[in-house]
């Protein structure tokens, strides 16, 4: 103890620089003085839910006196469209530290498809939603806009809309509908080549751009 | 704010000398390695990574290898999709012929590696590693995951690699076949003539890589038949 007291600390006697030691130091004094603040993040749940489960195709025919849409579905093999968008929400999210965001398991999802389904805003979400907050992220469609005609340019797209709601009131806290473009790089069918690699790619690039979308547009938000 | 203040202070230096990548498939669950390490399973986020290229292998059964080099730039986050394709599993006719690359402890030899139905045969191009195995006595067929000793230049590239401060071992293991058989092991990879005989450095790329799977599942599918031969 005594041999303690007697040691002289000098910058020349410290084996961490200077500049490292202040910085653990800074640090600590920081956590200490935000640990109440990141206890405090409301837990919220992101919940994806499709309403076509397949890559929709929008075929728009051309004819002299009118337009014929074809809406066609192609089976992405393979890749799971629900979980990727939520990852990626959840990637661009997490960003944002108001709010400590996890994904929705299955038995959430599952408990949440009525809610999805309803066709009125109103009343609480499920027992079994134990959250703070919960992110419903509903998808109308994903897919693909094609057509002969020369005005209407081939497109991936995505229509989805987003609402936070409290689970015990169902109220709605915050709402946004995006429908987010990106120009096709080649024909529909020469992307569906090698295991539907331009499908994927394309589809795969709405989904980030959207998600920064919606990591933008809710950091604005006063929630 | 204060607090904020400090942590950014003291947390922005270390963040801008590194960046991310962020790797996505579309088939979930693809095992993620990052200059022979594995880092994880798709999606994931892979952090504290330094500037300048870097080796992607992405690897999951049933699916062909997927290698790739990335760049990476402090304080960014570089971006990758693939789209994983499904692997060919019809058998070749046998026998099947391969120019292989053998591992040995230190370094190793090339030669050729003949598959047959019921034996996997190697004779090294000098003579001096030949061996037989019978496929019914194999006890494991495997994939090596993770980064391998040196497998070329012995104690002189050990020596270099030392003193520059790199990492001793090369992470270039991801795509190696094992056979494990009763009192040896063998490592090997496969490749095409064409490409990679010339080169001074024995260089796993991707069409090592995908010979090598080829190599795997072969042996694996005459293994796993034999199994099955055996219980009957």
């Amino acid at each position: 103890m005594h041999q303690a007291s007697n040691a002289s600390f000098t910058p020349s006697h410290c084996s961490l620089p200077i500049n490292r030691a202040l910085r653990i130091v800074a640090v600590v004094i920081a956590v200490l003085a935000l640990a109440p603040a990141l206890y405090s993040q409301s837990k919220t749940i992101i919940a994806v839910h499709l309403r076509t489960p397949e890559f929709v195709v929008h075929d728009v025919k051309y004819r002299v006196f009118f337009m014929k849409q074809e809406r066609k579905f192609i089976p992405l093999n393979d890749y799971d469209f629900s979980a990727a968008l939520a990852d990626e929400l959840l990637t661009a999210l997490s960003e944002d530290k108001r709010v400590a965001w996890r994904p929705a398991d299955s038995k959430e999802s599952e408990a949440l498809v009525p809610v999805f389904e309803r066709k009125k805003d109103e009343g609480a979400l499920p027992d079994s939603i134990k959250a703070d907050h919960v992110l419903l992220v509903d998808v109308f469609e994903y897919g693909a806009i094609v057509s002969s005609h020369p005005l209407i340019k081939d497109e991936f797209f995505i229509n989805v809309s987003l609402k936070l709601v409290a689970p015990d009131t169902g109220k709605k806290l915050w709402s946004k509908r995006f429908f987010d473009r990106l120009k096709l790089p080649g024909k529909l069918a020469e992307l569906q080549a090698d295991n539907q690699k331009g499908l994927k790619s394309g589809i795969n690039t709405v989904l980030e751009q959207v998600s920064r979308k919606v990591k933008d547009k809710f950091k604005e938000a006063k929630v | 704010m204060l607090a904020l203040g400090l942590l950014l202070l003291a947390l922005a230096a270390p963040q801008a000398d590194t960046g991310s990548i962020r790797v996505k498939t579309d088939v979930a669950a693809v095992q993620v390695f990052l200059d022979g390490q594995e880092v994880g399973q798709t999606p994931l986020t892979i952090p504290s990574v330094a500037p300048g290229k870097h080796q992607l292998s992405l690897i999951r059964a049933g699916y062909e290898d997927h290698m790739e080099e990335i760049s990476v730039q402090a304080g960014a986050t570089a971006r990758v999709f693939v789209v994983m394709k499904r692997s060919q599993s019809a058998l070749p006719p046998l026998p099947v012929q391969y120019r292989a690359y053998h591992q040995h402890a230190s370094g190793g030899c090339r030669g050729t590696l003949i598959v047959n139905a019921g034996t996997v045969d190697f004779r090294s191009d000098d003579g001096k590693d030949v061996f037989h195995v019978a496929v019914p006595t194999i006890r494991s067929v495997a994939r090596s995951m993770g980064s391998a000793p040196l497998i070329v230049g012995g104690l002189v590239e050990l020596a270099i690699s030392a003193k520059l401060g790199q990492k001793l071992l090369r992470p270039a293991d991801v795509a190696a076949c094992r056979i494990e058989a009763p009192g040896r092991g063998y490592g090997f990879w496969a490749y095409e003539q064409d490409s990679a005989e010339p080169a001074e450095k024995f260089v796993v790329d991707a069409v090592v890589s995908q010979k090598t799977k080829e190599l795997y599942e072969l042996i694996y599918q005459l293994w796993s038949d034999s199994l099955e031969k055996g219980k009957k």
